[in-house]
């Protein structure tokens, strides 16, 4: 709290310096229009349509994430295949993809696979990563113990993978709202976020693009929060045998 | 290879790069043989074990092992850190009743639900080798499964194992005071001034 109260202090008095609300509105202008927007029910459906979407777009690229960089790890042919397609992937600018998405499928699914594309190598790199450093000598172990495919998976290879998930989990949220919401202005997606947003921007006002703005944050704070509570819960239930 | 013979080794050279670890070596296991390894450390008793396990590639000579069961206290503790005592040898397989049976027998039957980064050194080894004895086998290969446990408590460990391996093939890195109080045991000495040779 006291971090934060520093911060707020240092953007009110640099929106006092500065004098201008629409270039840098006031802390208390943004609360104002945060107010404002969230006592309107259609904030809340495009909040609800904009956490659909970016929902969709993590979960799938998520699990093609994990597949993906599981796969990779095991066959070095699969390796080879995909390797480049997901170095192509992460190079690309993000406007390109959208551009690009635009024009080949429903406006709707844009921001859905643009945050798809965004997550998807971020799981790949780490999940690919952690199998590949699995412990040796715990492999070894199964081998000798004659530990069956599944409890090799569940015993040796997830625990080894399970950190790289939660890191890759925390980077992919945030990544995945940015670039579902930049889909949405870019596509002005009309019930949602980004709508808001770009309403806002040829409103010119900027005081409502903070809090649109502090709406993102918020949400994407709760989502990355909420997905590693789930997975320590999940982990501390799976481990409560002893 | 006989029936009663569970391992051979033949004239085994192991290199890592232009280092010679093993040179010559013969062993024959037999079925119910106990066999202690001892030496001084760097000698590539270790990677004897390994050898004998099939985790060591050799770079001369031949290895013959007879598909059998095979118990292995490795040198590390190797266990399953997210899991508790009861869950490390639940996840090899080991039914509930037995695993507790063992744990209690190497005195860990209060610590069954503490994880492995709760406990020392003594009793992370004591727990390896209550899995590799609850697990069972017609071959155990232990090594150096008494180190870091206090004299008291390594008497009682080597006594389990005498009990447990009886009428088994046992191959073991021990020191010579404990070897040498295995019965009908054959000590197998690996040292530098034999060149590494062992005389099976």
């Amino acid at each position: 709290m006291t971090v934060a109260g520093i911060w707020l202090a240092v953007w009110e008095i640099a929106a006092i310096c500065v004098g201008e609300g629409i270039l840098l509105p006031r802390v208390e202008d943004t609360v104002s229009a945060l107010i404002r927007t969230g006592a309107k029910s259609e904030t809340w459906l495009s909040v609800g349509a904009s956490v659909l979407r970016v929902t969709g777009g993590i979960i799938t690229g998520m699990l093609t994430g994990c597949v993906l960089g599981a796969v990779c790890a095991f066959s070095r042919f699969l390796d080879d295949l995909f390797t480049p397609l997901v170095t192509v992937i992460k190079a690309t600018p993000v406007a390109s993809f959208i551009i690009l998405a635009f024009v080949w499928i429903p406006v709707n699914l844009v921001p859905v696979f643009t945050a798809f594309l965004i997550v998807t190598p971020i799981f790949h790199t780490n999940v690919f990563t952690a199998l590949k450093n699995t412990d040796r000598n715990m492999l070894e172990l199964a081998q000798v113990y004659n530990m069956s495919f599944i409890r090799r998976l569940t015993e040796i290879y997830i625990p080894s993978a399970a950190a790289a998930f939660t890191s890759a989990l925390t980077s992919s949220v945030g990544m995945g709202w940015k670039a579902s919401v930049a889909a949405e202005v870019i596509c002005r997606n009309r019930q949602s976020i980004g709508g808001g947003l770009y309403s806002a921007k040829i409103s010119l006002d900027t005081a409502d693009v903070f809090a649109w703005t502090v709406l993102v944050v918020v949400l994407s704070l709760v989502f990355e929060k909420s997905a590693i509570a789930l997975i320590k819960r999940a982990g501390a239930r799976r481990n409560g045998d002893g | 290879m006989k029936n009663e013979i569970v391992a051979r080794l033949e004239n085994v050279t192991v290199k890592f790069a232009d280092r010679e670890i093993l040179k010559n070596i013969n062993l024959t296991v037999g079925k119910t043989d106990r066999i202690c390894i001892t030496g001084t450390s760097g000698k590539g008793k270790t990677t004897l074990m390994r050898v004998l396990t099939g985790f060591q590639q050799v770079t001369a000579g031949t290895v013959q092992t007879a598909p059998v069961r095979t118990a292995v206290v490795f040198q590390e503790d190797r266990l399953f850190m997210h899991r508790t005592a009861l869950g490390n040898l639940k996840a090899v397989g080991i039914e509930k009743e037995r695993a507790e049976k063992y744990l209690n027998a190497v005195g860990l039957g209060a610590d069954m639900k503490k994880k492995p980064s709760q406990m020392s050194g003594g009793m992370k080894r004591r727990l390896a080798l209550a899995r590799a004895l609850a697990y069972g086998g017609e071959l155990y290969v232990f090594d150096e499964p008494l180190t870091g446990l206090d004299r008291e408590t390594a008497d009682r460990m080597l006594e389990l194992i005498k009990k447990e391996t009886e009428g088994k093939a046992l191959v073991m890195i021990t020191h010579d005071e404990f070897a040498l109080r295995i019965p009908d045991v054959r000590i197998v000495k690996i040292n530098a001034d034999d060149e590494k040779s062992a005389l099976i």
